[in-house]
C-alpha cells in the first residue's frame, strides 16, 4: 500500500534537481542565519557581565556611624537596583586625598554608587542631583560626558544589530517561502488532482511537508558543516589578532545551532503546508 | 425519486453576467443525465457548480436540500469525496501503476487499506482493466487512461458521477465501450451527469437530455 513517504519519494523522482537546489539555497540561508545568531549571542554573552556606570559620593566625615548608616540607606532607597561599596583611602591618590581633607583634617567616607546597566544618563544625572541635596553628602562626582559617549556607542551597537538582524531574518524567511513554492512546483499536479477529488487537506499536504522536512534537515546538516568550516577558518585568526574572545564555548554554540536548526525545520515544514494547502484544485 | 442536486436560477457561463440565461434543473437519484451544449455553453461550469469546485454568485445549488453556498470548505471537500469525477482530460498519476492509482484514490478518500485494495480490483474489473493492473500510467494509451479515470471515479462508491465530455478523443469503438460502461453503471444505480457537445451516437434507454443550447435561446 502506498504510504505518505512513498508518495513523497515518487514525487522526488521527478523533482530531484529542484530538491537539491532547495537544499543548496536553504543550506546557505541556514549558514547565514547561524553566523548572525552566533555572533550576536556571543557578543551578548561577552557583555552581559559588564556593569553599569559609577558615581562617587563623598560623605561628611563629621557624621557618626549611625548617621552615616542612615544616610547610606536613604541613598540606596533612592536607587534601589544599584550597588554601593566603600572606596578605601588607600585606593585614592595621595594628592586627591589631601584635596579632599583640606581644612577638615579628616578623610571623608568615599562611596562608589554603581547604577544598573539599564539606567539612562539623564536618570543618572537626576539621581546624582537628588543625592547631592541630601544632608550629610558633601559632593557627588561622575564623568557624565564619558558615560554619555559610552551609552551612545552601546545604542549604536544595538541599532546596528537590529539593522543587520531584521534584513537577515527577512531574507531567510523569504528563501524558506520561495523554497516551499519550488517544492510545490513538482508536487502540484497531485495536489490539484486530489483537491478536486475531495481528499482531506492533510492528506494532500503531507507528502510536501515530508519532502520539506527532508530538505530542511539536509540543509541544516550541510549548513552546520559550512558554518563550522567558516567559523573554524576565521574566528581563531580574529581572536588572535584582536586578543578578544569572539565565540561562546563549543557546547553553547552547538545548542544555539540546534535551536536554529529546529526553528528552520519547523518554518520550512509549516511554510510548505501553507503552500500546499493554497494549491487550487483542478476544475472541470 | 429524491432530488440529489437541485439548481435554482443559476446563470450559465459567466456568473451573474447580465442577460445570461438562468438554469433551473434537478438531478434525481439513479438518473443518467446528458448536458448537451456547444463549446463554451457552460457545461463544465455547471459540473463545477454541482461539485462545489465553484460557487454560484447568484441563484443557488442545493445538495440533498443543503445550500452549497452555505457549506464550509470541509463540507465541500466531503461532498466532492462522494462524487466520482471524470474530467475531460484524463488526469492520472503517471508514475503510479493502474492499481496504485486506484488504491491511492480510495485511501485518500477515506477507505481502509483492505477496502481500498478490494475496491480497486473490483473497479478495475468493471472497466476491463484487470489485465493491465501493473502497468504504469505513463505507458497507457488515451483510451486506457480514460478507462482508468472511470474506474477511479468508482473506487469511493460515489453517490453521483460527473463526466465532462468523456467521449472526446475516443474512437468509435472506445466511445461505444465507454457508453456501455456508463449504462452498466446507471443500471447498477449510479446517477450520472455527463456533458457532450453532440448527441450521443448510440441510443441509451432512460437517458434524460438537458439541452443547454435551448436554454440559451
Amino acid at each position: 500500500m502506498i504510504s505518505t513517504a512513498e508518495r513523497a519519494k515518487r514525487s522526488l523522482k521527478t523533482g530531484k534537481r529542484t530538491f537539491f537546489l532547495v537544499v543548496a539555497i536553504l543550506s546557505l540561508a541556514f549558514c547565514l542565519l547561524g553566523q548572525m545568531v552566533l555572533s550576536f549571542y556571543s557578543f551578548y554573552q561577552a557583555h552581559r557581565g559588564v556593569m553599569g556606570d559609577e558615581a562617587t559620593i563623598f560623605i561628611d566625615p563629621t557624621l557618626n556611624d549611625k548617621e552615616t548608616e542612615k544616610l547610606v540607606q536613604k541613598i540606596q532607597s533612592l536607587t534601589p537596583a544599584s550597588s554601593m561599596r566603600e572606596i578605601q583611602p588607600a585606593d585614592v591618590l595621595e594628592k586627591d586625598i589631601l584635596k579632599l581633607v583640606e581644612a577638615r583634617k579628616k578623610v571623608p567616607l568615599i562611596l562608589a554608587l554603581q547604577f544598573p546597566a539599564d539606567v539612562s544618563v539623564s536618570e543618572m544625572r537626576e539621581h546624582a542631583a537628588d543625592i547631592k541635596k541630601m544632608k550629610g553628602v558633601e559632593a557627588v562626582t561622575a564623568n557624565f560626558e564619558w558615560i554619555e559617549k559610552r551609552h551612545t556607542l552601546r545604542e549604536a551597537i544595538a541599532l546596528g544589530i537590529i539593522a543587520l538582524a531584521v534584513p537577515t531574518v527577512l531574507l531567510v524567511a523569504m528563501l524558506i517561502v520561495q523554497s516551499s513554492l519550488r517544492l510545490r512546483s513538482f508536487m502540484s499536479d497531485e495536489q490539484r488532482l486530489f483537491g478536486m477529488l475531495g481528499a482531506s487537506r492533510f492528506s494532500i499536504c503531507a507528502p510536501q511537508m515530508l519532502v520539506a522536512f527532508w530538505a530542511s534537515l539536509l540543509s541544516c546538516l550541510f549548513g552546520s558543516m559550512l558554518l563550522a568550516l567558516s567559523l573554524w577558518g576565521s574566528i581563531p585568526l580574529l581572536e588572535e589578532a584582536f586578543e578578544v574572545k569572539l565565540l561562546a564555548d563549543v557546547q553553547t554554540c552547538a545548542a544555539v545551532i540546534a535551536l536554529i536548526a529546529l526553528m528552520t525545520i519547523f518554518a520550512t515544514v509549516f511554510s510548505s503546508m501553507v503552500a500546499a494547502s493554497l494549491t487550487k484544485p483542478l476544475k472541470f | 425519486m429524491k432530488a440529489l442536486v437541485r439548481m435554482v436560477k443559476v446563470p450559465l457561463q459567466g456568473w451573474n453576467r447580465d442577460g445570461a440565461p438562468l438554469v433551473t434543473m434537478e438531478i434525481r437519484e439513479g438518473e443518467f443525465v446528458l448536458l448537451l451544449g456547444n463549446n463554451g455553453s457552460g457545461k463544465s461550469s455547471l459540473l463545477n457548480l454541482i461539485s462545489g469546485l465553484s460557487l454560484p454568485e447568484s441563484g443557488e445549488v442545493f445538495i440533498k436540500g443543503n445550500a452549497i453556498s452555505r457549506m464550509s470548505e470541509h463540507q465541500l471537500r466531503q461532498w466532492r469525496s462522494r462524487i466520482g469525477m471524470i474530467p475531460s482530460d484524463p488526469v492520472i498519476l503517471e508514475d503510479y501503476t493502474i492499481e496504485e492509482n486506484l488504491q491511492l484514490t480510495a485511501l485518500l478518500l477515506g477507505k481502509s487499506v483492505q477496502e481500498a485494495a478490494s475496491n480497486a480490483r473490483e473497479c478495475a474489473a468493471l472497466c476491463g482493466l484487470e489485465p493491465e493492473l501493473k502497468r504504469k500510467g505513463s505507458e497507457l494509451s488515451v483510451g486506457l487512461k480514460k478507462r482508468l479515470v472511470i474506474a477511479r471515479s468508482l473506487v469511493n462508491q460515489p453517490e453521483l458521477i460527473l463526466a465532462d465530455s468523456p467521449m472526446e478523443a475516443l474512437d468509435n469503438d472506445a466511445q461505444e465501450e465507454f457508453l456501455y460502461i456508463c449504462t452498466k453503471l446507471a443500471q447498477i444505480g449510479y446517477p450520472i451527469v455527463m456533458t457532450s457537445s453532440y448527441p450521443l451516437p448510440f441510443e441509451i434507454r432512460a437517458l434524460r437530455v438537458f439541452n443547454l443550447n435551448e436554454v440559451q435561446k
